[in-house]
């Protein structure tokens, strides 16, 4: 009685995922291919070598041409107690939008990865 | 060849902070940028719980994705020698600070102003000394970035006297954090020497690195104990 409600309600289920996949697939290919534009030159992000957030390439790069949202990276002003990292108690200036995780990186700067690589593979001998 | 590894026994370290304070003595420390710290952190569940310390310098690692990012702009302040010791030119350093953006190990320091030891006082004798009488790698400078460098100015002396198989060994030709440690939590050596010290405490505590997921393969090794590395 209850089974084609089931099956029912799963193919419903299975929909929504397969729109999801398609809709980040679809975001990842446009931010590789802005990151392609980016290191090709097509793409100016100026030639200030600093992390300020409105003239630096960092953040041009980052926040205005990729459009990540500042939490994509950006977490609270600490770090977790187990996190290993030199500066981790240094203070931080209050009206920065705080620590940063750099887990984060690994996703598009890994060997593979669409941007440039900064990180090998973890398995890479 | 040799290839200079630190071997960091977190089962024997008790937390007393002398690799700390030998560092900062042997390296000119000035706030805001230091070289070695040491973290501590509770584990385990009441009332069975016990502190950790881990001390974390620069691991000079053997793809470090520092060195990667300033050769990428074209900066190339960030070396990495035949002996594995990764250290930055402070002449060549524009303060950028990508260094310290890509390290997984948040081991660079940003000098924003050199400060004296104690603010609103006079230098101490120590601090006064003339940039020109100091070993490059101790010239602080603000708006530029620095970190461990594995004493690289006693390795160097090392290398310069064609003493290589005593670093590690002479208290002269070895880091100084690694030669006051009281109860041999640290170790200094080649790893490419199987028979060094280094080479066996790696294999018989099952010493690794931390954060390999990064794939930058660290110079520096732990016996790991407790917390979620």
């Amino acid at each position: 009685m209850l089974r084609p409600i089931i099956v029912a309600v799963l193919i419903s289920l299975s929909g929504f995922a397969m729109a999801e996949d398609e809709t980040n697939s679809d975001t990842h290919k446009e931010l590789a291919r802005l990151a392609e534009k980016i290191r090709s030159g097509e793409i100016d992000v100026g030639k200030d070598y600093s992390m300020n957030e409105k003239t630096g390439r960092f953040h041009i790069i980052h926040a205005d041409k990729l459009m990540l949202d500042c939490t994509t990276c950006h977490q609270g002003k600490a770090y977790r107690k187990d996190y290993l990292l030199v500066g981790k108690d240094k203070a931080y200036p209050a009206r920065a939008k705080g620590q940063y995780q750099r887990s984060v990186c690994l996703g598009c700067h890994q060997k593979g990865g669409i941007a440039r690589r900064w990180y090998n593979s973890s398995t890479e001998p | 060849m040799s290839k200079l590894v630190r071997v960091i026994d977190m089962q024997r370290c008790m937390g007393c902070r002398a690799c700390i304070a030998a560092c900062h003595v042997e390296n000119h420390f000035t706030p805001g940028s230091p070289w070695n710290v040491m973290i501590e952190n509770e584990v385990g569940v009441y009332p069975n719980v016990r502190t950790t310390f881990t001390t974390i310098n620069c691991m000079h690692c053997e793809d470090p994705p520092c060195k990667t990012v300033c050769d990428a702009i074209g900066i190339n302040a960030i070396s990495k020698n035949e002996f594995g010791v990764v250290l930055i030119d402070y002449e060549r350093c524009i303060g950028c600070r990508y260094c310290i953006a890509v390290c997984p190990y948040g081991v660079p320091q940003f000098n924003e102003k050199v400060e004296s030891l104690y603010p609103g006082q006079e230098q101490t004798p120590y601090e006064a000394i003339p940039a020109e009488q100091r070993d490059p790698l101790h010239r602080k400078k603000a708006g530029v970035v620095e970190k461990c460098t594995f004493c690289w100015h006693k390795l160097e002396k090392a290398v310069s006297a064609g003493k290589t198989d005593r670093i590690g060994k002479d208290p002269e030709y070895t880091p100084s954090c690694d030669l006051v440690c009281p109860v041999n939590a640290r170790l200094f050596g080649d790893l490419d020497d199987p028979q060094s010290n280094v080479s066996r405490y790696i294999g018989k505590k099952k010493a690794a690195q931390l954060k390999k997921e990064y794939g930058t393969h660290p110079q520096v090794y732990y016996v790991l104990e407790g917390g979620g590395f």
